[in-house]
């Protein structure tokens, strides 16, 4: 069974222009996607429904079969699914440890030892907890990412959506980054869906989608 | 809860913005601590003040009244005696009475003391000059009034003069409550003048029957301390000229005299146990048979003015408070709303991650209570420090604004010895001492009062924040970002 599976997706801003259409895709755990297309071919937006932020127009998107248009789409975000923005998006007020920790703090999950586990999935992507307890803005931009990833893991989720998460690394960050996300889906049996115009990441994913004028072609 | 950890990281990690709304609170705390404290304490003192004085109710015949009645009804009319008095006493509204007696009596063996002998006036300027053409009388013009005033107290504690210490007993004793010997109590100038000391006896006789004689012996002399105006020496009324003397001693005097001199002598005043009941002691003493010539006259304007300055005080405070408070809250307001956009990102990655949007509202309201309440302590350590010391410069700037008006109306009559017209024409009591302190604290109440205060201002910016909070979607607010 697909973990997550789109159907008959439709999606509009305004009511006028669909943004994607008549997309049919299914993502399995174990396995890293990539999904490519040139700017405004609809990828966020599919990142967007996939994570709960948008709701489809038409069609559905099924997490585990259940709809995502029918469920508590804020426990799917904070328990479900992980995500791993292109800027980050880490709280700048708060630690490394404090990004991820807060993670685990509004998911249900329940772990005895909070900081101890974070700090685990902080080593997982190769921060140390020198670099774990300074504030994000005093970290790299390959580091902030590390620590996205780590928080997009705290709370074991099945699912990890990367938008663009190379997009602002230099190129030894992105072959790291790459290549811990690839982990995640071979090692981890995670299912990674990257949004991404990247060749390399296009070389390094398991199954490639092509998205033009959102629509899904073969490429 | 997760959500008070991330509060407090967020207020201390964001110092200069919290440091900006802290200070606005606790200019807003200082200011509403000391309005609150001021009309809180003002109106306490005002109630206590009122409870301490209750009203003092006399019974004046209204000539106005008397002038219009027909004959017959002018028949009807009976003055107010002892009796009636006793028996209005009695009511169950009264806490307490009192009344005077006073008579005038003439004596060979004393003089009165004159405003001259007091201040040795120059020859030109006595005001016997006018008065010459009757050899028969002593030098002063207090002599042109005849006759000693004698004045007796039912209830001797209510003797105003010796309870606010203008009077002083300097030598021998204040004759007993219970006395009933013929005793008096004469002035220090009076003994001087008349070469008498305690334990002298002085013969006084009826103004209207010479042959009536009485002896009095001397028990006390005071000293009167107030200051007599001329005036008051041509009118007679130089209070250094009167006598004190026991009830029963008076009672006897005034036997002898004429019905009417009893009946101007009488004086009395009613205490009730609660000022409300004002109409009905006046219906009751009417049902007893006080004639409708009397009207009744209370204090209580006398009572009202000493504490304007604190009313004043106290109205302005209120007022004042609801300014700060208004204006507080749209500060407040606008400065949280600024403080949200700002914050756009941070609620956009919150919500990204599965913060949801009650979550969010709650952070951000913990925040401004961390906020409020940290501010509050300081606003009230240091509206509790400055309330007194500000309490007492508008107090101070109250009463002279008061004084500075009674003295300009003084003036504009031509100075100070038009006290007493002035006082006629403006209804207003030139002498009055103001109630010139106001002792405040900051009580619990207060305190409660101004953590409502806070909780309240907080919950209104708070809300209308929350309103631009709704507003935002994580996606847009993400996407705007990248």
């Amino acid at each position: 069974m697909s973990i997550i599976k789109i159907k008959d997706l439709y999606f509009t801003y305004d009511n006028e222009k669909y943004v994607l259409q008549d997309l049919n895709m299914e993502f399995d755990k174990g396995t890293v996607y990539g999904v490519f297309g040139k700017s405004g071919a609809g990828k966020s937006t599919l990142l967007s429904l996939i994570a709960g932020l948008e709701v489809a127009s038409k069609g559905s998107i099924y997490y585990l079969d259940k709809d995502l248009s029918k469920i508590n789409r804020d426990k799917y975000r904070c328990n479900e699914i992980g995500v791993v923005f292109q800027s980050f998006n880490l709280l700048p007020h708060l630690t490394a440890l404090e990004n991820v920790i807060l993670s685990m703090d509004i998911s249900d999950l329940k772990v005895k030892d909070r900081e101890k586990k974070a700090l685990e999935l902080l080593n997982k992507v190769g921060i140390d907890k020198s670099k774990g307890m300074r504030r994000v803005l005093q970290l790299s931009g390959g580091e902030q990412q590390r620590v996205s990833i780590a928080r997009a893991l705290a709370y074991d989720s099945e699912v990890i959506l990367a938008d663009e998460p190379t997009g602002n690394l230099d190129k030894d960050n992105e072959e790291d980054i790459i290549n811990l996300l690839i982990s995640l889906a071979h090692n981890d049996n995670k299912c990674v869906i990257i949004i991404s115009h990247s060749t390399k990441v296009k070389e390094n994913v398991d199954k490639l989608y092509y998205l033009d004028k959102g629509k899904l072609k073969d490429e | 809860m997760y959500i008070f950890k991330y509060a407090y990281l967020s207020v201390i990690r964001n110092k200069g913005r919290n440091i900006l709304i802290g200070l606005i609170i606790v200019a807003i705390t200082i200011s509403a601590c000391i309005a609150l404290t001021i009309n809180k304490s003002g109106n306490n003192l005002v109630n206590s003040y009122i409870d301490s004085n209750p009203l003092e109710i006399t019974f004046n015949m209204d000539p106005s009244i008397y002038r219009n009645a027909t004959d017959e009804e002018k028949e009807n009319y009976s003055p107010i005696t002892v009796e009636d008095v006793s028996k209005y006493g009695e009511s169950t509204y009264v806490s307490d009475y009192y009344y005077t007696l006073q008579a005038s009596l003439e004596s060979d063996d004393i003089e009165k003391v004159s405003y001259d002998e007091m201040f040795e006036l120059p020859d030109d300027r006595k005001t016997t000059s006018t008065t010459e053409t009757d050899s028969n009388r002593p030098s002063g013009m207090g002599r042109m009034m005849s006759g000693f005033t004698f004045i007796s107290y039912s209830d001797p504690s209510y003797n105003e003069n010796f309870i606010n210490g203008t009077n002083k007993i300097t030598n021998g004793v204040m004759f007993d409550e219970a006395s009933t010997d013929n005793v008096i109590v004469i002035s220090s100038e009076l003994a001087l003048n008349n070469e008498i000391s305690v334990g002298d006896e002085i013969t006084f006789y009826s103004s209207t029957d010479t042959t009536i004689t009485y002896k009095f012996k001397v028990v006390g002399i005071y000293e009167d301390t107030t200051e007599v105006s001329a005036t008051q020496n041509m009118m007679g009324t130089n209070s250094r000229n009167t006598i004190y003397t026991n009830i029963t001693a008076m009672q006897k005097v005034l036997k002898n005299e004429e019905t009417s001199t009893m009946t101007m002598g009488l004086s009395a005043k009613f205490y009730l146990n609660n000022n409300d009941d004002l109409e009905a002691f006046t219906n009751e003493v009417k049902s007893k048979g006080l004639s409708d010539v009397y009207t009744v006259t209370t204090n209580e304007d006398t009572i009202t003015e000493t504490l304007d300055p604190i009313k004043n005080l106290s109205k302005f405070s209120s007022s004042f408070l609801i300014v700060v408070l208004v204006i507080g809250a749209i500060i407040l307001s606008v400065i949280n709303i600024l403080n949200i956009r700002e914050r756009k990102y941070e609620i956009g990655v919150s919500r990204a991650i599965g913060m949801t949007k009650l979550k969010i509202t709650m952070q951000l309201i913990a925040e401004m209570l961390i906020v409020s309440f940290a501010s509050l302590i300081v606003g009230i350590s240091v509206g509790t420090i400055s309330s007194q010391p500000i309490t007492n410069t508008i107090l101070q700037n109250e009463i002279s604004s008061y004084q500075s008006e009674s003295n300009q109306i003084s003036e504009n009559f031509g100075g100070q010895n038009f006290g007493n017209r002035e006082n006629m024409m403006r209804g207003r009591n030139k002498d009055i001492s103001y109630v010139d302190s106001l002792k405040v604290t900051v009580s619990f109440i207060t305190i409660i009062q101004l953590f409502l205060i806070s909780l309240l201002l907080t919950l209104i910016s708070g809300a209308i924040a929350i309103m631009f909070i709704n507003k935002y979607e994580p996606n847009k607010i993400l996407q705007n970002r990248t």
